[in-house]
């Protein structure tokens, strides 16, 4: 072992035993100079410290375990529901399944808050069973099963996808039937389409606009075709991503009473959105001034201080409904079942509140009956498919 | 004593010396099959890695008598989309061209203490290309973007209320792309620059031309097959180009054909037939180019102009150069990032700058599915590159060291080659046929998307090791080899060592590539396998602006500690070997 002083070279032959990668070439042979060492000494620390700073980034970003629950949940109160249903003997043997299993995956269009409010809201109730949340557009969870992605263990899906629609599956036999005590609730019986599966809510799609660039709002079909609002100021919904979002413009047609009503929209040069979330966020934010598919989030955002207002058109609303069930083919078949059941429960169906109407009658803080409302029906893919073309033709600039 | 049969001390009778060599000659012989044996293993596994998912994609364009181009001939738009992909791939090409052959001149006229400019044309393409161009349309939505805005404040366009800058519509979505593949024009011309004398030009001038008329009769000329190469490689990227035309035309409803083939794929009524019948001719075209890449290039050595006097490098200083490189810079790489913070630190994104807050990144922070994008594309990036990295050595050195298998080796070249032509969403579009059924169902797991990120990055990795043992030389391994060392004991006792700063580099510089793919990872993700990129969209699709800025932002900083890396292993030059 050199000793430092005698070999101009020691200090840099320590530094190199201290680096896991060696980025000398070996030629401790020879003695350098005082300004060939400097210069070693200087380029080695530098990439030393670049390994050292990028290999804590490294450690530190996959070493991060997951948070424990999501921050972003809007909806997450205390539990009123417990962990399940008294008296139920059987569905407690599905409970303690349900924490064997550890773990559920959901497939969903529904919106981010109200996924958040799930998420956090179940996993209070049932602390050992961890919640995945699949979220696409109906169009990419049908496009999904259609491949025989086999992932899924419950789908709460909007009528929709003809050919994976939840009826579609109920009538091949592909879904398991309902095993919770909460689907016997006398409040939830108008929700049950079949045992095998049940509406979970409603959302009321309105209008809305953005009150500082439209400050006199939004009172007719025809004040969309107003040329305040031209050239980008209006915000509608993508067709091909639902297939009941073309029944919701044949609805819009019919109540403005004008048959060229979608040609003279289609004038105004609309934006295009995949999601009522991103209108409502567009919407929010003065990207655009108006829609007419705001659903009851935008009054969210207009609470938290966002210049908006909605209102309901007096003709009636676009109402979309979502039915959930459990599949056969579920992974983890006893929290498929532990999770349907809370999604009927008092607690599952409050969350709801924050985009739609819950299907459970009596739910505190909701003011219109489910019974009430009679949500648009998915048309055929042939129908999807030409109503597409005809919204691509007209609208696409 | 008698009776004893004593060997005799000279060499024995002609049987003895036999059986020694022959025993020489069955090992030799054994140690040369079980060779061609293994590099004939790694070319198929290599050609089923790579060729597979294009032979899916063709094979379901064909089927059921060829139901997938007659679904694509009934899509109304269909010639809107391809008009539109090559409006993208002319136009994009074009700026691109015109703007890296500028950059990389002026680079070479950098005046002193400013040489640390030449690495900003290439930032672009460190930048992961989803924030960058969410970046641009914080800045230049037409309505709330902060650039607009401010363009809104000069007297001619006061009476505006949106633009006059429009984000959305297709000439942006073409200067867009073509900032973006400036950076590999740039290289590309870079590197042909290097290669240039000074010699000519002075020569040229002494002949009586001017500074224009040589670069445009000398310079030019000499260039061509760089220039060449560049607008096939611009090319072939803006015609696969699927991020930016995927982000800013769907609120116009403007589609190219990548589009086009996302939406068959992920909307219902799914048609796998026609998404598949649009993969293809852009399959095809890109094997045509891989192909023609080698025929194009031809005999490089006529172009090569060093004399028998000493290099020296073309231009003299010039303090405009500097200007020009800074300009682009703030254009092309800071502008969209000033997007992104603006957005990530205020409360929403409103076109008004109110109270700068934390709370978006906290958020983000704190949600689950920010943090697993990110854990995931970093931990399938490192998993990528520590597969990539030995076979691209492998490849390497069969292409470089090796001078037999010739039939082996050009298909071996040709099949690795691949993915550099083909746009990286087809790969995609392929893994998840080829694995979504059949005895490899791999659809949704992590597996798939380390694959797809393998086979996206063999070229990489191999012309980076190409790159390095070039610049090695044969003197060491041929020493070893005389001194007896077979091949595996010779590459890692004397060419790994040695090469130690280009792998180094080569897996900071694939890590940055891997650490914002976006097309690819999109086709293949699933509940628990989204990386940082597709969290990004999905928070884009459901207007999440504050998340997307937060997100990005992270992305960018995820590929800075890339290069840095990538620099402080490999020195400014370590993204050269591109």
């Amino acid at each position: 072992m050199r000793s430092l002083g005698l070999n101009p070279y020691a200090l840099g032959s320590i530094f190199d035993k201290t680096i896991v990668l060696g980025l000398d070439l070996g030629r401790r042979g020879r003695p350098v100079s005082p300004e060939e060492r400097k210069v070693r000494v200087h380029s080695r620390a530098w990439r030393f410290t670049v390994l050292l700073l990028a290999g804590s980034v490294v450690a530190v970003v996959t070493g991060c375990s997951s948070s424990s629950s999501p921050a972003t949940s809007s909806g997450c109160g205390p539990s009123t529901s417990g962990t399940a249903s008294a008296g139920s003997s059987a569905f407690d043997q599905t409970v303690a399944a349900a924490n064997s299993e550890g773990s559920v995956t959901l497939y969903t269009p529904v919106q981010q808050p109200l996924v958040d409010a799930w998420t956090c809201g179940f996993e209070k109730a049932y602390p050992k069973i961890k919640l995945s949340v699949f979220r696409a557009s109906p169009g990419q969870i049908d496009a999904k099963l259609a491949a025989g992605n086999a992932g899924p263990d419950v789908l709460v899906q909007s009528l929709d996808g003809p050919t994976t629609t939840l009826a579609g599956y109920d009538a091949h036999g592909k879904l398991a039937t309902l095993a919770g005590p909460n689907f016997q609730d006398k409040d939830f019986k108008a929700a049950m389409e079949s045992p095998d599966r049940f509406y979970v809510y409603a959302t009321v799609f309105g209008w809305a606009w953005n009150t500082h660039l439209l400050p006199s709002g939004i009172h007719s079909w025809k004040d969309f075709l107003s040329p305040d609002l031209a050239n980008g100021k209006i915000a509608v919904w993508d067709p091909s991503v639902a297939s009941t979002i073309p029944g919701f413009y044949a609805d819009q047609v019919a109540a403005s009473g004008d048959p060229s009503y979608l040609k003279n929209l289609a004038a105004q040069k609309p934006v295009i959105y995949p999601t009522s979330e991103a209108m409502e966020d567009a919407l929010a934010s003065g990207e655009v001034a108006a829609t007419m598919f705001a659903s009851k989030r935008i009054l969210t955002l207009k609470a938290q201080g966002a210049p908006v207002d909605f209102a309901v058109p007096p003709q009636g609303a676009a109402v979309a409904a979502l039915e959930a069930g459990v599949l056969k083919t579920a992974s983890h078949p006893a929290a498929a079942q532990v999770f349907a059941n809370w999604l009927a429960s008092e607690d599952g169906q409050k969350a709801v509140l924050i985009v739609g109407t819950p299907a459970l009658s009596n739910v505190p803080g909701n003011n219109i009956d489910f019974a009430t409302l009679k949500p648009g029906y998915p048309v055929t893919a042939a129908r999807q498919q030409a109503f597409v073309d005809q919204f691509n033709a007209l609208f696409h600039q | 004593m008698t009776g004893v049969d004593i060997a005799p001390a000279t060499p024995g009778p002609a049987s003895d010396f036999n059986t020694h060599d022959q025993s020489a000659v069955a090992s030799g012989v054994a140690r040369r099959l079980t060779a061609r044996v293994s590099v004939i293993v790694l070319v198929v596994v290599l050609a089923v890695l790579i060729l597979r998912p294009l032979y899916a994609i063709m094979q379901e364009a064909f089927a059921n008598g060829a139901h997938g181009f007659h679904a694509v001939g009934d899509i109304p738009d269909i010639g809107q989309a391809v008009q539109d992909t090559i409006w993208l791939a002319l136009g994009s090409t074009a700026i691109a061209l015109v703007l890296g052959i500028a950059l990389a001149w002026c680079a070479l006229r950098l005046p002193r203490g400013f040489g640390w400019l030449s690495i900003v044309p290439v930032l672009p393409i460190v930048i992961p290309a989803v924030a960058s161009v969410m970046g641009w349309v914080f800045i230049f939505s037409p309505r709330i973007g902060y650039g607009n805005q401010v363009l809104r404040l000069l007297p001619w366009w006061s009476s505006r209320q949106t633009g006059p800058v429009d984000v959305y519509t297709l000439p942006w979505i073409v200067i867009i792309t073509g900032l973006g593949l400036t950076a590999f024009v740039y290289l590309f011309i870079s590197a042909g620059l290097r290669s240039v004398n000074a010699e000519l030009l002075e020569a040229a001038h002494t002949s009586g031309s001017s500074s224009i008329g040589a670069f445009f009769r000398v310079m030019l000329p000499t260039l061509r097959p760089s220039i060449v190469y560049a607008t096939a490689v611009c090319l072939m990227l803006a015609l696969g180009q699927f991020t930016a035309p995927l982000l800013l035309g769907s609120q116009s409803g403007l589609q190219v054909l990548t589009t086009e083939m996302y939406v068959r794929l992920t909307q219902a009524p799914v048609d796998i037939g026609a998404a598949a019948a649009i993969a293809t001719p852009l399959t095809i075209i890109g094997i045509l180019f891989v192909i023609g890449q080698r025929l194009l290039i031809g005999n490089q050595a006529r172009f090569v102009s060093h004399g028998a006097k000493a290099f020296r490098p073309v231009g003299k200083r010039s303090p405009w150069s500097a200007v020009v490189l800074a300009i682009y810079a703030l254009v092309a790489a800071v502008l969209p990032l000033i997007g992104l913070v603006l957005v990530a630190f205020t409360p929403f994104w409103s076109g008004h700058l109110g109270g700068l807050t934390m709370q978006n990144v906290s958020d983000a922070l704190a949600d689950d599915g920010v943090i697993s994008g990110v854990r995931n594309s970093v931990s399938f990036s490192l998993w990528a590159v520590l597969i990539t990295l030995p076979l691209g050595f492998v490849i390497a050195s069969l292409l470089v060291r090796t001078r037999r298998y010739r039939v082996l080796r050009t298909v071996l070249d040709f099949i690795v080659a691949l993915p550099l032509g083909v746009p990286a969403v087809l790969f995609g579009v392929g893994f998840l046929y080829a694995y979504s059924k059949g005895p490899f169902q791999l659809d949704g797991t992590s597996t798939i998307v380390v694959l797809v990120y393998v086979t996206l990055m063999i070229p990489f990795a191999t012309r980076l090791m190409l790159s390095g043992m070039t610049g090695l030389g044969s003197a060491h391994t041929e020493a070893s080899a005389t001194c007896g060392a077979g091949t595996i004991y010779t590459s890692i006792k004397v060419t790994i060592p040695m090469m130690r700063s280009a792998i180094g580099g080569a897996a900071a510089v694939i890590f940055i590539l891997l650490s914002h793919e976006f097309a690819a990872s999109l086709l293949v993700r699933n509940i628990n396998t989204n990386v940082m990129g597709t969290v990004l969209y999905d928070a884009y699709v459901n207007g999440q602006y504050s998340q997307v800025a937060v997100i990005g932002l992270i992305m960018t900083v995820v590929t800075a500690v890339g290069l840095a890396v990538a620099l402080g292993i490999g020195g400014r030059r370590a993204l050269d070997a591109l």
